[in-house]
């Protein structure tokens, strides 16, 4: 059998046990004729196995950091009291275990829908009740594509009107930012992704030379581009949102399962299209 | 059930930190990752599908995490004019962060191979997931797992001396850095 036919992979994966019954046989044959080619590799890819394993190993033996399990720990404990009293309000307070004013110094939540805002996700809610920044706009349109102008109103509301934002969603690659307009601001483009309906998004911020600072997504819908997400956040004095601005995006993209980043190569392959 | 995914969960998190530093090489980081991933676990713990494996979801999330971070620190790099973009050599961010890595011979190899070759070595070499689960987590075919466990570890066996700088290579792509 020519050793040349048995590849890295398949080696790599004999080693793994991850060949199936066929592509074993064949590497053993090859292994028992003394094929020095092919000796020499298996042994090779064992041997980085075990290194790398024993490599991490002194890794694993350091301890978690104390603040690290602690705060977890708390993550774990307070996720649980929330989960306690949502069920304790559902069930209006039938099974409230004795005792347990000493544990409610929650306040009650009115549920997202019912407060007159139910067009929107109920993950704007807890986040907008913050303060700390604002849900912006929702279904707003980017003027372009065609050249026919789309409703202004989405956009003023998003504040996303000025001009270059088109621009530059079509061209900046994720990771990198530009200045547009004549005012200072700077985009920035963060990841792009597939929404569930396999639309193309893209996250991007755009701090302004008032700092002030918005993230928001925007999709291609048909052939123009409509803010799907926005959040106007206060910056922080570095010029970049703040971390709490950033919930919001995660629980939105959460809410429409968006896929995870494309790749830079896949993200340049559909930004090309766009020329 | 609840009560079982959050001893899970914490049972996990050497796990979790120990694959966040092979990422980020930086504990402070790493910490951080590991945060952030155990809140999006807890908040998404209906998504999980308990037929699954929780190590491959949890570790889906934190590299998530990570490639979002990285390109949210890379954009804060200085704006230029959209007019005049010429190709920005882009920061990398890791080669600067302190080194968590630097234990022994082998860490040291470990450490100079890009991201993408030690996150699967990790994965599979350590935590022992199938490379089903590795495809799983890391959002790549199977074959991609195979041929890059391939490079990774050949390339390191170069690196360790251990086995010959250029082997008879079946290295068809010959995309070794």
């Amino acid at each position: 059998m020519n050793s040349q036919r048995l590849s890295d992979e398949i080696l790599v994966a004999y080693v793994d046990g991850e060949l199936d019954a066929d592509g074993s046989k064949n590497v053993e044959e090859a292994l028992q004729n003394g094929d020095a080619d092919v000796i020499a590799r298996v042994e090779m890819f064992m041997q980085s196995r075990a290194l790398v394993k024993e490599a991490f190993a002194t890794l694993a033996k350091e301890p978690l950091p104390d603040a690290l399990q602690a705060r977890v720990l708390d993550m774990v404990k307070r996720h649980d009291e929330e989960a306690a009293e949502q069920s304790g309000q559902d069930e209006q307070g039938d099974k409230t275990p004795e005792g347990a004013d000493a544990v409610v110094p929650f306040k009650t939540k009115e549920p997202a829908q019912a407060t007159g805002t139910s067009i929107l996700p109920p993950w704007v809610m807890p986040v907008a009740a913050t303060g700390a920044f604002l849900v912006i706009g929702l279904g707003g349109y980017i003027a372009g594509g065609g050249g026919q102008s789309s409703p202004k109103s989405g956009l003023s509301v998003a504040r996303l009107d000025q001009p270059g934002i088109l621009e530059a969603l079509k061209s900046v690659p994720s990771g990198k930012s530009v200045l547009i307009g004549n005012q200072g601001d700077r985009f920035a483009a963060i990841a792009s992704y597939r929404d569930t309906s396999n639309a193309f998004c893209r996250e991007f911020e755009v701090d302004r030379s008032d700092s002030s600072s918005v993230v928001a997504v925007a999709c291609v819908v048909g052939e123009a581009w409509e803010i799907h997400f926005s959040v106007l956040a206060a910056q922080t004095g570095e010029g970049y949102a703040p971390a709490s601005s950033l919930e919001a995006l995660d629980a939105y993209l959460v809410a429409v399962e968006a896929s995870p980043p494309l790749s830079l190569e896949e993200e340049a392959i559909v930004l090309s299209a766009f020329h | 059930m609840a009560e079982d995914f959050n001893q899970r969960l914490i049972a996990f998190l050497p796990n979790l930190r120990r694959f966040a530093l092979s990422l980020c090489r930086s504990g402070d980081i790493a910490d951080d990752l590991v945060q952030v991933t155990c809140e999006k676990a807890l908040a998404n713990q209906q998504k999980f599908d308990p037929g699954t494996r929780l190590d491959a979801w949890l570790f889906r999330i934190l590299r998530n995490n990570w490639i979002d971070r990285l390109r949210r620190d890379k954009s804060r790099g200085i704006g230029i004019d959209i007019s005049d973009s010429p190709d920005i050599v882009s920061v990398d961010g890791a080669a600067s962060m302190e080194s968590r890595l630097m234990l022994n011979e082998t860490a040291q190899a470990i450490d100079t191979l890009p991201e993408d070759y030690r996150e699967v070595l990790l994965l599979v070499c350590v935590e022992e997931l199938s490379y089903k689960e590795a495809a799983l987590v890391l959002d790549v075919p199977v074959g991609t797992i195979m041929s890059r466990l391939a490079r990774a570890r050949k390339k390191l066996s170069q690196l360790l001396g251990i086995y010959g700088a250029e082997g008879r290579s079946s290295d068809s792509e010959g995309k070794l850095p």
